[in-house]
């Protein structure tokens, strides 16, 4: 990756990090402190989904140079 | 795996930054006045600017800042009732429908679930000023009953306090307009208190209480002595000389005001004993010693291991009786007796009133509720406990027991030992 790249694969990987703790947060107050599941599932859900984002994020550029070059993803990647 | 690492690791920061700045800025919250909020009307239309009230004031509950136990999601007018147009009061109903359905709200709102789910019903009688060129002021508000009382002079209560003056004793004392008073000769003449009467009567719950218990104060010409509470703790207020000279003696550091308060005093000793811990609903005391009633001891020792009292009196230097607020397994009264400030103790047995138990099938007198010394005698009153209810002419019975030797007790009779009130 370019440097320019980097920089903004790092801004939307702290981003999308905050959002998905801002979602677990609301989730998991509204859920488990004031026990109103009908609000706090959907924020849990949205947690859940930006985390799955984030992990893609994190390792998805790496596991593309590997394809690129024809080798297997390895364990050390992760 | 150092990669995961890293990304946990950037993850956990996340949560921890956004879990620090939501909650900080929840707890920062404060529910914004409806007292002195601003409404931009038109004209002097009372109604209608009640109804801009609503929509002016209920978007403050709205946004990321506000917890989940306040914030709305939207809301809408139901009713606005012109209660006084001269004053310039309303009575607004607004339906308010929270944006997380949850138990505080009704509570934090002071709000009452609506027929409609969902949605909860709020009123408030508020008093507008205006200006004459639409804009208002809300200079009161309140709940539609407390306007109901505040308007209908039947329904308020007088709150003046319960005067009590013990008329069946010579030196007693009295609250009267707010001051603490003593009299050594029947009330003929009343000789202030130099105590703040917050100090004296507050609390816990921020009432005021102006009976104080037996066992709790002392009156006499001797010795005066009453145990108050102020910002550093309790206090003992006392007179050697029948009120004429009064003097402090800080006791023990606590924010907390004893219910219960037992206070004796021997030749050579003061003894104070009040609660200095509270869990889960009970008191845990602690007794006081104090031989030049500046500098207090709390005493320790086998007859504090109960921790928490119906009555404690010490009758001579170091020599007392401790009366636990429970009963022993099989529902006797329980009472403690040490010659050494508790340093040790012995348990006394209480003989059963057999007329009464023949009667009852029991004995009812499980709870010492006052210890006296009376002409060189140790008397007890004694009393049912919560759950009695062994009563004649409409006042619970309580036995009488007398000691001469301090050990060992007799019953001598069914009393009723209730204090004598007046005005």
């Amino acid at each position: 990756m370019t440097g320019f790249k980097r920089v903004l694969w790092w801004i939307i990987l702290i981003l999308v990090a905050l959002c998905c703790s801002w979602a677990a947060v609301q989730g998991v107050v509204l859920w488990a402190v004031h026990g109103d599941a009908a609000t706090g599932i959907p924020w849990c859900l949205w947690a859940v989904g930006l985390g799955a984002l984030y992990f893609l994020l994190f390792f998805g550029p790496q596991l593309l140079n590997r394809r690129r070059k024809g080798q297997k993803p390895e364990c050390e990647d992760l | 795996m150092k990669k995961l690492g890293w990304s946990l690791g950037i993850l956990c920061l996340a949560l921890l930054l956004t879990a620090g700045v939501q909650l900080s800025v929840w707890k920062a919250f404060v529910p914004p006045d409806k007292v002195g909020s601003i409404v931009e009307s038109t004209g002097t239309d009372l109604a209608q600017a009640g109804t801009n009230w609503v929509e002016q004031y209920l978007p403050q509950y709205q946004g990321w800042r506000v917890p989940y136990a306040y914030r709305l999601d939207s809301w809408r007018v139901r009713t606005v009732e012109v209660l006084d147009q001269a004053e310039g009061v309303i009575q607004v109903d607004y339906l308010v429908h929270p944006a997380s359905d949850n138990d505080q709200f009704a509570d934090a709102f002071g709000a009452a679930p609506y027929e409609e789910a969902g949605w909860y019903l709020a009123q408030d009688v508020l008093y507008l000023e205006g200006n004459g060129l639409g804009r208002f002021a809300v200079t009161a508000c309140m709940t539609p009953v407390q306007y109901q009382i505040a308007s209908d002079p039947t329904l308020q209560e007088d709150d003046s306090a319960t005067e009590y003056l013990m008329a069946d004793r010579d030196a007693t004392y009295l609250f009267r307009d707010g001051a603490l008073y003593v009299t050594y000769d029947h009330g003929q003449t009343l000789v202030p208190v130099p105590v703040p009467y917050d100090d004296m009567t507050e609390t816990n719950n921020g009432l005021h209480n102006e009976y104080l218990p037996d066992n709790s104060y002392l009156v006499t010409p001797a010795f005066t002595a009453f145990v108050a509470y102020h910002d550093q703790g309790a206090y003992l207020i006392y007179s050697t000389d029948r009120g004429a000279h009064w003097a402090q003696s800080d006791i023990f550091a606590i924010d907390y005001r004893s219910e219960r308060i037992f206070l004796s005093k021997t030749p050579g000793a003061c003894y104070v004993t009040l609660a200095v811990d509270r869990s889960l609903g009970s008191e845990y005391y602690a007794t006081f010693c104090s031989t030049d009633l500046k500098t207090w001891t709390m005493l320790e020792g086998e007859a504090f291991h109960s921790r928490s009292y119906a009555c404690v009196c010490f009758v001579e230097d170091n020599v007392g009786y401790l009366a636990p607020d429970s009963t022993d397994a099989n529902g006797d009264c329980i009472l403690y007796y040490t010659r050494d400030n508790g340093a040790t103790c012995t348990t006394i047995t209480l003989p059963q009133p057999t007329e009464t138990v023949a009667l009852l099938g029991y004995n009812p007198f499980v709870q010492v509720e006052t210890i006296r010394l009376v002409n060189g005698k140790i008397q007890l009153i004694v009393g049912q406990g919560d759950m009695g209810d062994y009563s004649r002419e409409g006042h619970l019975v309580k036995g009488l027991y007398e000691s001469e030797d301090g050990v060992t007790f007799f019953f001598v009779e069914e009393t009723f030992h209730n204090p004598v009130e007046v005005g």
